[in-house]
């Protein structure tokens, strides 16, 4: 398991630098620079501005210094707030991020697995079609259009929940943003969860387990729930994917000072650091999930394990 | 706990329905049976005869469309009729199941002890500490060895012989009065069924339990059962004492069901006149790589086949047997050159098989055929019948018209038995026998020397066997065909071989013409394997001296060294374990066992199991 372990964090390496190096290349090939504003600097200025942050050099020269500095727990300054290190920047936002994140895929899992599971005990009936339609619309409605109706319904029309901001930190103003976030994960989730769970309903090890003459919740908890929820699990990678994407839309809608609204206004800002701060960091976060994932799978399949 | 002296349970009129959208289809009807404490009843039917439906019935089990009536009292309650929740209280308890394959039927996700528990947690209220004696307990019961460590085990770090153990004691775990086994010991080599079948017994002897045995294998059914139910189509066409069913079967089925049924005591084909070989086959060894087990492990050899030596004339039949793993498919794979060779020379007609590349060893290919196992698998589903048996001749003689190649095709459609119309249809409109017709058609379309028939046969019913058998002699006969016939099932290999190897652990451990072999067997493991065999007759199932093989086949990837066979045989002497023993001449047979000829055989019987 440790070898195993050690090879992943190797191999994940490569994947990491291919990362940086296309995300390094493709902000500087976008037109516009971390410089200009509508007041046109000297260029005198900005000449000695780029001087200080190394942008007079070639391109591969200044990923090579980047890469030399994150190697050393360096993400180097940002452009735009002058006086924040990137590193510091991250530290800031990333818990709000977190937070969102953490309860909405919580949410997801749990609902998403629920709904399956009562979806494939029923199957075929009206609670599986129930939630297989809610699960398609889920699907189908993109969060930038799933954030403005939520926002109209609960904020504007019923007023129960806050339209936006962070308030003064509480549970309510990060309920409309983690169900705009949550929504399409629990459709994902739930509509594997039923398809593994009939799947597994109809093995021969479950005829068995009722052969016993053992409760029909104690077959679906006991027996059938670790071999259904395979596919779930090898599916959390891409939806921890998905929820980060997620995240930069829904911060932005809700007015949330997370992690994405930086990364979105970095983008715009050209705000080189920052933008490849962000990447690096949700991209590293997404190797280590996805391994967690890995060990995981050894833990519900005995078959797996070494 | 009975509440009455009568039987333990007693079946009335049991049917069995299914809606389907084409209707109501009947799986069994006016089912009658019952069952007394210590004893076992057998039911015995071909696929599709309903015999498992009709057991799943009782215990509430059919699936969603499934509906049964009728009445089967158990303890003087009406199992059909009982609510839902009380019937599901008695499973597990009461009574309880047993199923064909226990790879499939165990969860492999959970460990042994815990798939334990939570049957005894549903039906006893057990501390952890009894709960995990009684567990100990019913693994040691079923001869299991170290239970307390194999308790921690998940069912694939268990060979396919001791997970049907572990099934057996769960099934016993709550003491149930009557047992029902569907198909315990089809998916077991027949030394480990030998071993699981004299369990049964003797659990049976111990406890008093009474058992339902489904099967389709009339040998089993002679050794083990009372009383005999026979079911064709979902109806019981007899129902007797097992000494009267087989000595006096009324019905028309029995008796052909019983004349279908090959047997290994019965005699085998004439021997053919001895011609030069065409397939000469000479220290023929197979490996495969198995794939490291950790980042930096180094990649294994296993060895699959070792050193094997044949040879085969032309109208001739080879049979090889031998137990799953012992290599008899890699080796027909490799002279077929569907696998690579590590060693060793195949020659076919005086030419060297496994020189040959490209378009020459295509060539030589349309005189080396093969059918396989599974006749519906072995057949694209997107093909008709006519392109499936035409195929080999697109390939081996292009410049055939359309019309010349369905003319061709139309005649060996007819040769085994098919009708020319039967070209236009697709592999799922017909039955497994029917499919393997088809696999036979397109084996011999381009008119080969040499069949391989591997595992041929072991998917069919026993009446569809016997056909196929026929039908493969007849096709031998006329085109003087060299057949290489693997089989697992040692009767049907009676039936068709004029001579049988034996292989063991990818080694040959014996080479005869087949009389010699079946009446005169030479080799420890031959004569263990030969007895393990159970026969279609109860008086001798009853006097049968059973050689029961301890334990079971040792992991190809460590083989024992010296005699492969030396950790099972009872005659091993240290020279087994130091030294491999060559094949030599013993009567007329070619053995490889030290002591070969010196083994008295009436010395052969051992009675440990497990």
């Amino acid at each position: 398991m440790l070898r195993f372990t050690l090879s992943r964090i190797l191999g994940a390496i490569p994947t990491l630098l291919i990362l940086i190096s296309l995300s390094f290349l493709l902000i500087r090939v976008a037109p516009g620079g971390p410089f200009d504003s509508e007041k046109q600097l000297p260029p005198e200025i900005e000449a000695n501005l780029r001087a200080a942050y190394n942008l007079d050099e070639p391109v591969v020269q200044q990923l090579g210094r980047y890469l030399w500095n994150l190697a050393q727990g360096d993400f180097g300054p940002s452009f735009q707030y002058r006086d924040f290190t990137v590193t510091e920047l991250i530290a800031g936002s990333f818990p709000v991020s977190l937070r969102l994140g953490a309860m909405a895929m919580l949410l997801a899992l749990s609902l998403g697995v629920l709904a399956g599971c009562v979806a494939a005990l029923r199957q075929n009936r009206l609670a599986d079609y129930s939630v297989m339609t809610a699960a398609m619309t889920g699907i189908s409605v993109p969060n930038f259009v799933m954030a403005p109706l939520l926002v109209l319904v609960f904020a504007v029309w019923l007023g129960w929940l806050p339209a936006g901001g962070l308030g003064d930190g509480s549970v309510s103003h990060l309920i409309l943003p983690v169900i705009t976030l949550a929504l399409p994960q629990i459709a994902y989730i739930a509509r594997l969860t039923r398809a593994s769970m009939i799947d597994v309903l109809r093995s021969p090890f479950i005829r068995t387990a009722r052969a016993q003459g053992l409760t029909p919740l104690t077959v679906l908890i006991r027996h059938a729930m670790k071999p259904a929820l395979l596919p779930v699990v090898s599916y959390l990678g891409p939806a921890l994917a998905g929820i980060i994407t997620g995240s930069v839309v829904v911060e932005q809608i809700f007015g949330v000072p997370g992690l994405g609204r930086f990364f979105v206004q970095g983008a715009l800002n050209r705000d080189y650091t920052l933008v490849m701060g962000v990447v690096v960091f949700y991209g590293t976060l997404i190797v280590v999930l996805n391994l967690m994932v890995d060990l995981l799978y050894g833990w519900l399949d005995p078959r797996l394990r070494r | 706990m009975s509440k009455s002296s009568g039987p333990l349970l007693s079946v009335r009129d049991l049917a069995v329905r299914f809606a389907t959208p084409g209707g109501e289809v009947f799986a069994v009807r006016k089912l009658s049976y019952a069952v007394a404490a210590g004893e076992t009843i057998g039911i015995v039917g071909e696929s599709g005869s309903g015999k498992s439906q009709s057991v799943l019935a009782l215990m509430g089990l059919l699936p969603e469309n499934g509906h049964a009536s009728g009445t089967a009292h158990f303890e003087g309650e009406d199992l059909i009729s009982m609510p839902r929740q009380e019937l599901a209280a008695l499973r597990g308890a009461g009574i309880s199941m047993v199923f064909q394959d226990p790879m499939t039927a165990l969860n492999p996700y959970l460990s042994i002890g815990r798939q334990m528990r939570l049957v005894l947690q549903r039906h006893l209220a057990l501390s952890a500490a009894e709960a995990h004696d009684r567990c100990v307990q019913a693994l040691a019961q079923v001869r299991i060895p170290e239970p307390v460590r194999r308790l921690k085990s998940f069912p694939h770090e268990l060979s396919g012989g001791q997970r049907q153990r572990v099934m057996l004691a769960t099934a016993l775990l709550c003491k149930p009065r009557l047992l029902i086994a569907d198909e315990p010991t089809t998916a077991l080599d027949v030394t480990v069924q030998a071993q699981m079948l004299a369990l049964m017994r003797e659990l049976q002897e111990e406890t008093g339990t009474a058992i339902i045995l489904i099967t389709h294998d009339l040998g089993v059914v002679a050794g083990q059962c009372d009383h005999v139910v026979v079911l064709e189509a979902g109806e019981v066409r007899e129902r007797s004492a097992v000494d009267e069913l087989f000595s006096r079967p009324q019905h028309a089925y029995t008796q052909r069901l019983l004349r279908a049924v090959p047997r290994i005591d019965a005699a085998g084909p004439p021997q053919p006149s001895a011609e030069e070989p065409l397939l000469t086959v000479d220290s023929l060894s197979v490996e495969y790589e198995v794939l490291p087990q950790t980042l930096f492990g180094r990649r294994r050899q296993l060895r699959a086949v070792t050193d094997v030596s044949l040879e085969l004339s032309a109208g001739e039949t080879l049979g090889v047997v031998g137990e799953s793993g012992c290599g008899k498919s890699t080796l027909a794979r490799a002279v077929l050159r569907l696998i690579e060779v590590a060693g060793g020379r195949v020659s076919f007609l005086g030419s060297d098989l496994l020189a040959l590349e490209g378009a020459s060893l295509r060539d030589a290919r349309r005189e080396l055929q093969v059918v396989f196992q599974d006749p519906l698998a072995a057949l694209n589903p997107r093909m008709s019948i006519g392109d499936i048996v035409g195929e080999p001749l697109r390939n081996f003689s292009p410049d055939l018209s359309a019309s010349q190649r369905e003319a061709r095709v139309a005649e060996m459609l007819t040769a085994v038995g098919l009708s020319p119309a039967d070209a236009r249809r697709y592999p799922h409109e017909f039955s497994g026998g029917q499919c393997q017709r088809v696999g036979i058609a397109r084996a011999l379309i381009s008119r080969p020397r040499v069949v391989v028939c591997d595992e041929a046969v072991s998917a069919l019913d026993v009446s569809i066997q016997a056909q196929i058998i026929e039908l493969l002699e007849k096709l031998q006969r006329e085109m003087q065909l060299a057949l290489v016939f693997i089989a697992h099932d040692l009767a049907v290999v009676r039936q068709i071989s004029h001579r049988v190897l034996v292989m063991y652990l990818g080694r040959a451990v014996e080479l005869a013409p087949g009389d010699q072999l079946y009446s005169r067997p030479q080799h420890p493991y031959t004569r263990a394997l030969l007895s393990a065999v159970p026969v279609p007759d109860p008086a001798s199932e009853r006097t049968r001296q059973s050689i029961t093989l301890s334990g079971e086949v040792p992991s190809p990837l460590k083989p024992p060294a010296g005699c492969a066979f030396h950790t099972r045989c009872a005659h091993a002497q240290p020279r087994c374990q130091q030294e491999v023993p060559e094949l030599r001449r013993v009567e007329s047979a070619d053995v490889a066992c030290h002591f070969a000829g010196t083994i008295d055989a009436e010395n052969t019987s051992i009675s440990v199991a497990g």
